[in-house]
């Protein structure tokens, strides 16, 4: 038999205790559920998921993070004119958001892709099933059509959709035909364009729309301007996950729907009118 | 027809190189005038060259070098200037700083955290700010500087001795104490890490924390001071025109950034007396 000393005893009680201790923060902290996060990466181009799913881990996301291969592998203009418009690769990806939240109905669901990923996307959000809707939604350097009327997607997004746009996007430039099969420029360049129209309908949708143009700041987080280094890790950690985890816009995001504007970033990093030297 | 199109044509392509040149030009010029301000010590202004700099020119090594490493430090400055104008009751001022804080460092807690409490607490008042920026977009945010214009803000010392490098300096100075070198009275005024009085007649200059060499060179009868600093027998600042609660950002030989504060100025005796702490 053995022997219980007395030095056992106390190290069982001291477990009891932690144990307890733990029980009970858990019962008393707010667990918030964890979001999925769906990515689709741009056409021809396979290695942004990594650096995207590294920048929302360094920022405290601790969900699910599903890359969504939809690439035909019949090299990028192919992915880019056909594979990203095809109804069959939305209605794939609407069908795994489906699953998931029927899986876990608490759960926030984000979706976030680069260049013709995004087509799928929201081609995806559109391709939803009825009472089936995502929260958050990020287009980085979208090829899409900056005309797209985005109101029967965000009848399905319940939270805000970010769209990151660039002057210096030398691939954008590029394109002849955007990603909605238009010769409109496309949202990574441009930004997305609301034109005031759909009444009240309209401004519900875009006041939950935000272009993110690019700054002089955004050196600071390895983003310069580039097409594919918009996905870089340090600038999916501080720019863009504080925007997916915060319960409010963020204080410089400004909706669509407040005007041209909303669109318009030539100031906003330099707040500073410099009365000599320019 | 023909003949007049291929005449435009060099005029066309000097235009361009023309506009390229100018961009690039432009951008050095803005390059140099943030260098003249870093090393004034206005982090700030410093910033905002460098970033109108590497506006047209985002794959310039050099302008994105100045950017990190000056970002952090303008943030900085702007939710300093958002605590003191808040302190002061001045609450669109303080919305506006911390929105230009934010602008350069999106996720900076600090400043999101000011924003949501500046929300909850005088959110009524911020109606007016939040209308112009709501109407006018960035440019409600817009303030002119000059680097001519002397400073008009004062310290927040409570909130630089919150920074972890302000005990690492403590340790320095009472090192240094130690050593019976020219060390800062740091227990006087308890607000500040080093504390000064200068005066024409007598104790001229000093050496401050993290060998700051500090010497007055006038005072004026509207209790404005003039200071130059030193690096060995180089001047390598000029501040002038303080007046007490104003002060001025300095880099010191070690590379640590302090901010220098008047807090009296006595023409008569030809005296100040000046506070540093870490920025």
């Amino acid at each position: 038999m053995k022997r219980r000393t007395r030095k056992n005893i106390v190290g069982g009680q001291a477990a009891r205790l932690l144990a307890f201790c733990a029980f009970a923060l858990a019962g008393c902290s707010e667990v918030r559920p964890q979001p999925t996060v769906f990515y689709c990466d741009g056409a021809g181009w396979y290695a942004s998921a990594r650096s995207v799913n590294s920048g929302l881990h360094s920022a405290g996301f601790r969900g699910r993070f599903r890359n969504y291969a939809w690439s035909s592998f019949l090299g990028p203009t192919t992915d880019h004119l056909i594979t990203a418009r095809s109804r069959l690769v939305a209605r794939g990806l609407a069908r795994q958001i489906e699953d998931a939240r029927r899986d876990a109905p608490e759960e926030p669901i984000y979706l976030m892709g680069l260049s013709a990923g995004t087509a799928v996307i929201l081609n995806a959000v559109e391709e939803l099933a009825q009472g089936v809707k995502v929260d958050h939604v990020v287009l980085f350097s979208s090829s899409v059509s900056s005309n797209r009327d985005l109101v029967p997607v965000m009848n399905n997004i319940t939270g805000r959709l970010y769209a990151t746009t660039s002057p210096h996007d030398g691939i954008l430039k590029a394109i002849v035909t955007n990603a909605d099969g238009g010769d409109g420029p496309p949202v990574g360049l441009a930004g997305f364009h609301y034109s005031g129209q759909g009444g009240r309908v309209g401004t519900n949708a875009y006041d939950r729309v935000f272009n993110l143009p690019w700054r002089a700041s955004f050196l600071q987080y390895g983003w310069d301007g580039g097409h594919t280094a918009v996905t870089n890790s340090a600038f999916v950690q501080h720019v863009i996950a504080p925007r997916l985890f915060r319960d409010r816009p963020h204080p410089l995001d400004r909706p669509l729907s407040w005007g041209a504007l909303a669109a318009s970033s030539d100031v906003v990093d330099n707040p500073i009118v410099l009365t000599t030297g320019d | 027809m023909r003949n007049r199109r291929s005449n435009r044509l060099p005029y066309l392509l000097a235009t361009i190189a023309v506009s390229i040149l100018g961009a690039g030009c432009a951008g050095r010029t803005a390059y140099q005038h943030g260098i003249e301000a870093e090393k004034r010590g206005e982090a700030h202004l410093a910033y905002a060259y460098y970033a109108k700099a590497a506006q047209s020119s985002p794959d310039n090594g050099t302008y994105d070098r100045a950017i990190r490493r000056l970002g952090p430090l303008a943030a900085s400055h702007w939710i300093n200037d958002a605590k003191l104008a808040r302190a002061e009751g001045r609450y669109d001022e303080a919305w506006k700083a911390c929105m230009r804080a934010l602008a350069i460092q999106p996720d900076r807690s600090e400043a999101l955290s000011f924003y949501d409490e500046l929300e909850r607490d005088y959110g009524s008042r911020l109606a007016g700010v939040k209308r112009e920026w709501k109407k006018s977009g960035a440019k409600a945010l817009v303030i002119q500087v000059s680097p001519e214009t002397p400073p008009k803000r004062a310290e927040l010392p409570e909130a630089a001795m919150d920074s972890p490098e302000a005990s690492d300096v403590d340790a320095r100075v009472a090192s240094d104490t130690d050593r019976g070198g020219p060390a800062p009275t740091s227990e006087l005024p308890g607000k500040f890490l080093a504390h000064h009085a200068l005066s024409r007649d007598g104790t001229r200059e000093v050496t401050s924390v993290d060998g700051i060499r500090i010497r007055l060179r006038d005072t004026t009868e509207d209790r404005a001071v003039d200071f130059d600093l030193y690096e060995a027998d180089r001047r390598i600042q000029r501040i002038r025109g303080l007046k007490p609660g104003e002060s001025r950002l300095l880099l010191s030989p070690e590379g640590k950034w302090y901010r220098l504060t008047v807090v009296s100025v006595d023409h008569s005796a030809e005296t100040a007396e000046i506070g540093l702490n870490p920025a």
